[in-house]
This record gives C-alpha cells, structure tokens and sequence, in this order.
C-alpha cells in the first residue's frame, strides 16, 4: 500500500489537528482506534500518526525530508508494521506473527507501530491474543486499529483504545476522487450525492440499473413538462419497471428528490452545483416558471412517496399517483 | 564510487553476508546488500531486520593489495543478482562503478553488467553499540555455549520471549538459559574479562544459529559488545548484530530441584545410543515416549513399545545406581538433546519423582545443567 | 444369533508391511526383504520382514546388523506408512463385495461374516476367490481362518501362513488347540499367561479342563471368557460398526426456549462440559478434541472442532475450549439446542502428556495417589481398580492404527 500520509490534512483537517496537538503535548494513547466509513481515509490519517510521531523535525506537519520520512514514504521504515485479513478473518497465527515481532528490539530509533487493518475482521481467538498483548503493552509500541464497524469489534478491545471518529467524505471530494477514476462528472455528481466512499460509488458506476433508474428519473422530468398523459407513460415504461423491491423503490425516489433539489438550488442560487449537471438547462427553465412555495409542494409529495413505500404500499400505484400530483401542482393551482 | 577488487576476496565477503539476506522480506530495501567504498576499504553489510552482518575487506593485508580505490560512496544493490553475478565473472579483477544516480556498472574482464541500484541512505543504519560494554571469548567457546543451549528454545509463537536465549551476566559468570517449557538447558562460563555491570538481555534462537553457522571452530578472539537494543559479535573483519527479545524472561532458578530420591551415573554415549534405538519404535504423535526403569544397582531398562509395530528393550550398565527405584517415561527427543549437549563421558541424572523435573549433568563439571519434564502415561 | 450355523472368516494379510513393499517394488520379490525405521545405521532394527527373511532366522525388532549377520543378503526399505493405508482399504473394498458384515480390526486383519453369503461347503471355494483375488489384483498374500465364531476365525487364520485357508470347527478344538501353549490363545497376553502358569496351566487343554468357576478364581471375567473360548464358544457378531464405536463422548441439551443471552448460553455449556468430564472419567477415557454443536431456531446445524496435542479430560479445559469455539462459532441468532463433545478418544494406558513447567506441580501432587493404585493392581489385578468399558481391539488401537480406523469412519 502506497504511503498516504500527505492526503490526510486535506481529507481530514480536524482529526489531524486535534492528533497533531496531541502528538505534540505527548498525550496519545498506546492504542488508537480509528473509526470511519469507507473512504473516510483511515489509512491516510494513521499513516500521518505514524510519520507525524517519527519525524525528526516536525512542524505542524512532517518535514518530508529527514531520514525517517524518506524511509516511511518508500516503504522501508522498519519499524512499522502492518496486519490485514487473510481471506474472510485476520487469523491467530498473524496475530502470533506479529506480536512475535514487535516483541524484539526496534530497528530503527524512536517508537514501533502496528495497523491492523479491517480490525472487525479478527476472529474471537486473534482477537483475544491481540487483547492480551494491548492489556501488557510493551513501553514503546503504539496500536493503530482502523475499523468501519467499531461495534463488531471485542467491548474490551475497544476500551483499551483511544477511540477517534472520522467524517464521512464530503459529496464535493468524492466526486473530485470518482473523477480521478475516470467516471464523467456528470455520472460523478450524481454518485456523491448517493455514495459514502469511492468504493461503493464505484460499485454504482458498474451496476446497470442504476444507470437506468438514473436515465428514467431523467426521462420522467423531462415529461413532466409534457402533459400528464405524457408522463405517465414515461413513468410506466423507463420507471415502473425498476420499482423492484423496495430498495431499488427508495432509490429511484431518492434520484427524484435529488432532481427536485437541483431545481431549488438553481431559483435559490444560479451557479450552484447540481446532482445533474447535464440537466442544468431544463433545471433553469423549470426554475425560471416554478414559485418555490409550487417546489416545496412537489418535494413534500416525494416525501410522502418515500413514507408510503415503508407502507408497504403498491409500488406501480405509488409511483403513478406522485405522477399526478407532480403534474397538479407543475399545473399550477 | 568506483574500486577495483579481488573477486575470491569479494565472494568470501559475501557468502557471509548473504547468510543474513532473507528472500522472504516484506522491506523492500532489505533485499538489497549495501556496498560502501570508504578510504579504509570496502564495507558489505546486509541485514533480514533480525540480524545484520557487516564484513569488511580492508585495502591491504599483509603488504598485499587487495582493494584500488579510486573515489568512496555507496550503493544498495540487489543481493541475489549481485551474489550471482560474482560468483560467474570470468576474472578475478572486478571493478564496480556508480554511475549517473544508482546505475551501477560490475566489469570483469570483457563482460560488463550494469545494475540499477538503490539509494544507500535508504538501508538501515548499523545499531549504535558503546563499547564500554564489552567482553572476549574464543570462537569455538562462543559455538560450544551456542550449540549446548539454543536446541532447547520454544518454536512456538505464542511467548515470543522463549524463543530466545537469556544471557546473563553477574559476578564474572555468563550464564545462558534456553526452555520451551518441557526441557531447559542451562550453561554457565566464568569470564577473565567480564564487563562491569551486570547484563540481562533475551537473544533470538534464530540469531545465535546463524552465528554459529559464520564462526569458525577455532580459538581466534570473538569480541562481545552489549547494549540493551543490540548484541554485537566481532570476529575479524566480520561484525554480527542481533536485535534482542523484549519482556522478562522467567525466573527458572525456582525451577531446578535442590535435592533427589534417585540417582542414576551411567555413560552419555551408551545411553543416547539406546535411546536412539528404542525411539524407533516411538511415535511423534505420543510424544517420542521412552521408558526408563532402573533395574537394581547396576543397569536400567530402555523400552519402547508400540502395539501394531512391536516393542524394544534394551539393558544399558550403569556406573552407579542411588536410592528409591523408578520408572519414568520421556520424550526420547529431549533426552537426545541433552545427552548431546553434555558431550560428555559420564553423565549424572538426578530423578524427584516419576512426574517431576530431572536433572541432567556431566559428573565432572556443573558448567551444564540439562532439565527435562518427564512424559505422563496413563 | 446362534452360535451354531455362522459361517465367519478371519482374514489376515501375511507380513504385510514387507509385501506391499515387493508388490510395489517386484525387483524385491522371492528375496529376503525387512521393513526398518534407518537400515542405513548401524543401530537401527527390523519393523516387519518378508516370509524369505524369516526362512533366515530374521524377525521383528531384531537388530539390523544382527539381521544383517544371520542374512547377508537382507534387503532393506524404509516403511511408506501411507502405501499401507492405500493397499489396506483396497482389500476391505474387496471383502466388502462379498459382505456387508465386515469389521476391520486394524490396518491388515479383519473379520467377515458369510452365513448368509454361502452353505457350508461352498465357503472353501468362497475364501479361495477371495485370496486369489487379493493377490492377483492387489499383489498381496492373505491367510484366511474360516469358523463358526471370531475366536476361532482367528485362531484358524494363524494355523497356516503365508497363503493359508484353514477351517476350525467347535468339534476340532479339543485336538487342535488344546495341546498348544496357552499364549497362542487369542486374548491371552504374556501377563495373563504368567499368572496361569503360576497355577500350573501350560496350554489351552489345562484351561479347558478346568471348571468355569476355577477360571474365574484366577482370573475374574477375563477367566470365564477365556474358558469359554478354550472351548470354542464366542457369540460376538462380526460388528462393521465397531470402528465407529467410542470415539467420542458427548451430551446435548434442547433449550426450553430459543435463547440468545450469551451469559445464559456460556453457562449451558459450562454444564455439559461438566457432565462429559464425569462421563469421561467413568470410563476412563481423555480425547484429543472438542467438538460444539450448535442448533438455530430455524434447525440450522452448524458445529465447529479442534484437535489439540495434549489430552483433554478435566472439566475446566474441556469448558475452555468448548467456550471458545462457541464463541468462535456463534452468530448470534437465537439457539434452540447447544452440544458439547469429546473426540478422538484413547484408551487408558496409551495416552501420553508432556509435562510443562507450568502444569508438572499439579500433576505430581496426584502421584501419591496414583501409586496407590498401582499397588493395588499389583496386588488384585488390573480390574479391581478400573473402571467402565475399554476399547475392545487390544493392543492394535494405537494412533497408526486409529488413523486408519478413521479411513472407514470416512466411508459413512
């Protein structure tokens, strides 16, 4: 894994603020838990614990140059340490492993570090081997545990640890980071607005129906500004078809009410980023005949939409009737 | 840097070296030897984290010229590749050269190689040792004090600290200790030299066997430098470090009994010879069992018995035969162990209790203590 | 069953070690041959030799450089435990053509039983199909004992090897197996053997002659049993399931409700580890595994195991690990039944313990009491003091012979 400490001040300013302080008062912990969704830049913010803590001249942030920078930054510090799982589980014997050798005298000057990745993952007998090894930490160690799903791990583990909570990305920086793997911005603009991590939004790019659903939300709008008739047929035909279970039901909703917002974005402010940047004409035309107290109704109605569907209720029914009073009040009152 | 060298001394240098590199490095830079050309002459230095192995071929020896050197530097080159290409050159005049950045060129004759190298100041430093702690002792006493303890430490991960082996130093006595919790070896060495303080460091089994395998047998002077992080081994021009294990080792004084109910004198050789036979006939899976039951004043019984396969015995004369009669089962590995560790002639075994420590040594010296769990049946 | 009219066969594979090594390697055929651990050392000695070996002189656990002295030209090979295991599922395969009654008794004896395969007459010609089958496809030879009981299948089988077929009937036992040395008796080991000579009885005949309650006098049970079959008369059936028997000791428990509390669940298990520690203990056995068994709410059966090094019998390792693999093995859902288990069993006498620092001071403190009971086996013989059933096939159950009894335990 390349070394990411430079992209944590960005990806996490405050986090990194607040362990600069502590790493200059010297109030770390031996034992950190970091905790966040994917792509909240764990890995980022425990590789600038790590380097933050080694530097030989450190400011406000590692100096980059010195001898401990440069070996971190080419993978070659040596002491520091790394587990993750082999297969579904991080295994008792990588645990052996590595207590084993974090056993032995460092290598290099100034303190060890270990990151046990994925840190859920360990299974109740590695988990109790690296309890037991936290429990008699040996003076000069520090744990980093990084984890998404802090509550799988042991309540004793977690206690042992100084726990630090990660903010979930910022729709603005994953987009830029989809953009990065070549998803178009307009595709990229939408998935931020759905997606918690670089991973599941590029999960999203490679699922057909979202596409489609993504397409017919689209297609609905434009009919919208049609006629009644019009849109329900729309609706029947690029829509209904995807309302398969009532996730699929919420995220079709969700596209919706994402487009309604991008309208209300453009009255409210003209330059304003919008979840459809491709849509940005019909958004402004839309705008330009709409009364916000007309939007705030329409809105309202998706809301009910996405009640109803938690009802239960009939999906092809449901989405025909927001159809309708969509149109009643595009019709105006 | 550029200099010219012998090619026998450049290969003797490096087999040593090599002896460090470890294929299974996840370090990048690890799998690299560093070269250094500096006035005195040429250092080598390669390294799996555990230990480091510096050796050094000076410029002259003995009025003979062994190293041109024409501008200093360094360079990490990868060690196999490296390693190889030494070994085949077609002269024994070989010159290498750092060119442009890390492009290192290896001539010899009329075949030239040019290797990308990596930046030197990337390869761990060499540990920093004061020398103020520090002892001497001949190669083949450094061997012998290896050989006698390092079999019996524990293979399993699960104490890092017993994988290793305690070396103690207090009133001019060394004293090192190896257990893996069923058997422990013990060996004690006065020192002429002994540094001022007191030491108490945990040596890797890994390390010592490496050592053992780059000394010599002989009486040549190996010089001990110790530190709380690092263990150093001088021997000529090769220097030898260790990283040490963390944590206390256990307290295994309480464990050696101070008094017996039998025991049994008889010769080493003789005893390991059938022990050897009847393990045989013993299985791994049953812990390697032997049986060993004294037979009067003058002989003791070495059996083995294995349903579907048959069973042995075996009578072995004893010198001498004290006090309650036994019988007591063993795992024939480590009773092998230490009867080879003692080396000796004549042995003396000092048995408690068929389910309690025994105690193994040479009748004419303490300087080795073997002690050995015995094997319940039931 | 009755005792009369069982058509049973003991078959035995002749110095099998050393003849799977020359039908693997012809070159070795005709010629001494001897299986030995190092034949290369001086100090080595012979597991197993062929029948041209023996023509020597040469036998088991003979020194190889006396071997080599009494047979210059011995031939030696190393044993390939594993080439055993694959020749021996090989014959069981054959036999079980010809029966579903086939108990194997280790890894190159078994018993068949053909009452209702063949009459009479017709189970000569039934032994020598399958001996010529089994040396023609598997190279092997076999001596088979065919009788109306597994004594005297076994005894048949010895009387003529190698490539013997042998027929003992109940009226041929005054004749043929009272004049021989009580030790050729099977059942009869060099300790009981000691103890019957101390009451002047050499051979069979001299059990045979006494009353059954003279037996009894010398030897308990075991007396009666033996007189019985002095006699000819043993009515165990052949039991294919034998090999299965006693491998494990394990309870379970249905919940009264389907319970999810982790502190409730632990404590269940607590008490069955509990109570397999005392079953264990009654009958004398430790394993070697643990086994938990957990059954869901919606009877999903998961279970998980281990297999450890030392043995496990006291009721705080077995709750230790049986916790852990719980624990391990949990998915939280609610559970309807939970099982503790204890496998891989051995028979007193043949387990082994290293001792550790760590645990030789508890052990020692049981060794007054331990020497206790051996006094008192001395004293009044072995069943005065244990207790409950042991594993039937004596002697041949160590771990070679357990591996392979798992072969077959594969097979269900």
């Amino acid at each position: 894994m390349d070394w990411q400490a430079s992209q944590a001040p960005e990806r996490q300013p405050r986090l990194v603020a607040q362990l600069t302080r502590m790493i200059q008062s010297d109030r770390l912990s031996h034992a950190v838990l970091l905790t966040g969704e994917q792509g909240s830049g764990k890995e980022a913010v425990a590789h600038f614990l790590i380097q933050m803590t080694l530097c030989e001249n450190p400011q406000n942030v590692p100096c980059e140059t010195c001898r401990a920078c440069r070996l971190l930054k080419s993978g070659n510090h040596l002491n520091v340490h790394s587990v993750e799982a082999d297969g579904q589980f991080i295994k008792r014997e990588q645990i052996d492993q590595l207590i084993h050798e974090l056993s032995k005298t460092a290598r290099e000057s100034g303190r060890k570090f270990y990151i046990v990745h994925e840190a859920h993952r360990m299974n109740a007998s590695s988990a109790n081997a690296l309890l037991k090894f936290l429990e008699e930490p040996t003076s000069d160690v520090t744990a980093i545990l990084l984890t998404n799903q802090p509550h799988a791990l042991l309540p004793t583990i977690r206690s042992r640890c100084q726990q630090m909570t990660l903010q979930p990305i910022s729709s603005e920086q994953l987009k830029q980071q989809l953009m990065e793997q070549e998803v178009t911005e307009s595709m990229a603009s939408t998935i931020s607005k759905m997606a918690n991590s670089v991973e599941e939004g590029l999960a999203l790019t490679e699922e057909e129906e979202f596409g489609l659903a993504r397409r017919g939300v689209l297609k609905l709008m434009e009919a919208l500004e049609r006629g009644t008739a019009h849109a329900l047929v729309q609706a029947h035909e690029h829509v209904i078809p995807l309302l398969k279970d009532k996730e699929k039901a919420e995220r079709i909703l969700d596209l919706l009410l994402f487009a309604y917002r991008d309208i209300v974005a453009c009255k409210a402010n003209p330059g304003s980023d919008c979840t459809f940047p491709d849509k940005k004409a019909l958004w402004e035309q839309i705008a330009m005949r709409s009364t916000f107290e007309q939007l705030t109704y329409q809105l309202e109605h998706i809301m009910k939409a996405r009640r109803r569907l938690h009802q239960n209720a009939n999906r092809t029914l449901l989405m025909e009737q927001l159809v309708i009073e969509l149109r009643e009040v595009n019709a105006g009152v | 840097m550029k200099f010219e060298v012998m090619r026998d001394r450049l290969l003797e240098a490096l087999n040593d070296v090599m002896k460090a590199v470890s294929s299974k490095t996840t370090v990048a830079i690890l799998t690299g030897i560093k070269i250094e050309a500096k006035k005195e002459g040429i250092y080598l230095t390669g390294s799996d984290a555990d230990i480091t192995i510096q050796t050094f071929i000076p410029v002259e020896e003995d009025g003979e010229q062994i190293v041109q050197l024409t501008q200093t530097g360094s360079i990490v080159l990868q060690a196999r590749f490296f390693n190889e290409i030494v070994r085949k050159l077609p002269t024994n005049d070989v010159l290498i050269e750092v060119k442009n950045g890390y492009q290192t060129d290896v001539r010899s004759g009329k075949s030239e190689f040019h290797l990308i190298g990596q930046d030197a100041n990337d390869y761990p430093l060499l540990p920093q040792m004061e020398e103020d702690q520090s002892f001497t002792m001949p190669a083949e006493l450094v061997k012998s004090i290896i050989r006698e303890t390092v079999f019996a430490v524990s293979t399993s991960e699960s104490r890092p600290v017993l994988t290793g082996v305690n070396w103690q130093i207090r009133d001019g006595e060394l004293m090192c200790v190896a257990t893996d919790s069923h058997r422990l070896a013990r060996r004690s060495t006065k020192l002429e030299n002994a540094p001022a303080d007191e030491y108490n460091a945990v040596i890797p089994g890994k390390s010592l066997n490496e050592l053992n395998k780059i000394l010599e047998d002989n009486s040549e002077p190996v010089e001990i430098v110790l530190t709380s992080q690092q263990i150093l081994f001088k021997a000529g021009n090769v220097l030898f470090y260790s990283r040490l294990l963390e944590g206390n080792y256990p307290d295994t004084s309480r464990l050696i009994p101070s008094e017996h109910k039998t025991l049994v004198v008889v010769n080493g050789r003789a005893l390991h010879q059938a022990i050897d036979r009847a393990s045989l006939l013993a299985r791994e899976e049953r812990n390697n069992v032997v049986r060993f039951t004294t037979q009067g004043q003058n002989a003791v019984e070495i059996s083995s018995n294995s349903p579907e396969i048959g069973k042995v015995e075996e009578q072995v004369l004893a010198e001498q035969i004290e006090g309650e009669e036994l019988v007591i089962s063993f795992s024939a590995k480590y009773m092998m162990d230490a009867l080879k560790a003692i080396e000796g002639h004549d042995v003396q075994i000092q048995f408690t209790g068929v389910m309690r420590p025994f105690i193994l040594k040479s009748v004419h010296d303490d300087a080795i203590l073997q002690l050995i769990l015995p094997v319940r049946t039931y | 069953m009755s005792e009369r009219g069982r058509i049973l066969f003991h078959l035995d594979m002749n110095s099998f070690f050393a003849s799977v090594e020359q039908a693997h390697d012809p070159s070795l055929k005709g010629k001494p041959v001897a299986v030995a651990g190092n034949p290369k050392e001086r100090k080595g000695i012979i597991i197993t030799c062929s029948y041209e070996a023996r023509a020597y002189g040469v036998y088991t656990t003979m020194p190889v450089w006396e071997a080599k002295r009494k047979c210059p030209s011995l031939l030696f090979v190393t044993p390939t435990f594993e080439r055993y295991r694959i020749a021996s599922q090989a014959m069981f395969a054959i036999l079980r053509e010809y029966s579903d009654l086939v108990e194997p008794v280790s890894i190159d004896e078994g018993y068949v039983d053909v009452t209702s395969v063949v009459n009479g007459a017709d189970a000569i010609d039934l032994a020598k199909t399958i001996q010529s089958r089994i040396l023609r496809e598997l190279d092997l030879p076999c001596s088979i004992g065919i009788a109306p009981n597994k004594f005297l299948a076994k005894m048949a089988s010895g009387m003529k090897k190698p490539m013997g077929i042998t027929v003992l009937r109940k009226r041929d036992v005054a004749h043929v197996l009272w004049p021989l040395d009580v030790e050729k008796m099977h059942g009869v080991g060099e300790k009981t053997a000691n103890k019957l000579r101390e009451h002047s009885i050499h051979t069979i005949g001299d059990l045979g002659r006494m009353t059954e309650k003279q037996a009894s006098e010398v030897l308990g049970q075991h007396g009666e049993k033996l007189w019985r079959r002095a006699h000819g008369i043993d009515s165990r059936p052949v039991d294919p399931e034998s090999v299965y028997e006693r491998k494990s000791v394990g309870n379970s428990k249905t919940l009264s409700f389907d319970e999810t509390s982790k502190p409730a669940l632990l404590q269940h298990i607590e008490q069955l580890s509990g109570k397999v520690a005392s079953r264990l203990k009654e009958k004398g056995y430790v394993g070697y595994g643990v086994h938990v068994q957990i059954r869901y709410h919606d009877w999903q059966n998961r279970s998980k195991s281990r297999t450890f090094k030392e043995p496990i019998y006291r009721q705080s390792d077995i709750e230790k690990h049986a916790k852990k693999l719980f624990l391990e093995l949990w998915n939280l859902e609610p559970v309807r039944l939970v099982g503790v288990t204890v496998q891989q069993l051995k028979e007193p006498g043949e387990i082994t313990e290293q001792l550790t620092f760590d645990s030789y001071q508890q052990v020692a403190k049981e060794e007054p009491v331990r020497n206790l009971v051996e006094e008192l086996q001395k004293k009044y013989g072995k069943s005065s003091i244990q207790k409950g059933i042991r594993i039937r096939s004596k002697g041949s159950s160590s771990s070679f012979s357990k591996d392979f009894l798992n072969d077959h335990n594969k097979e269900e």
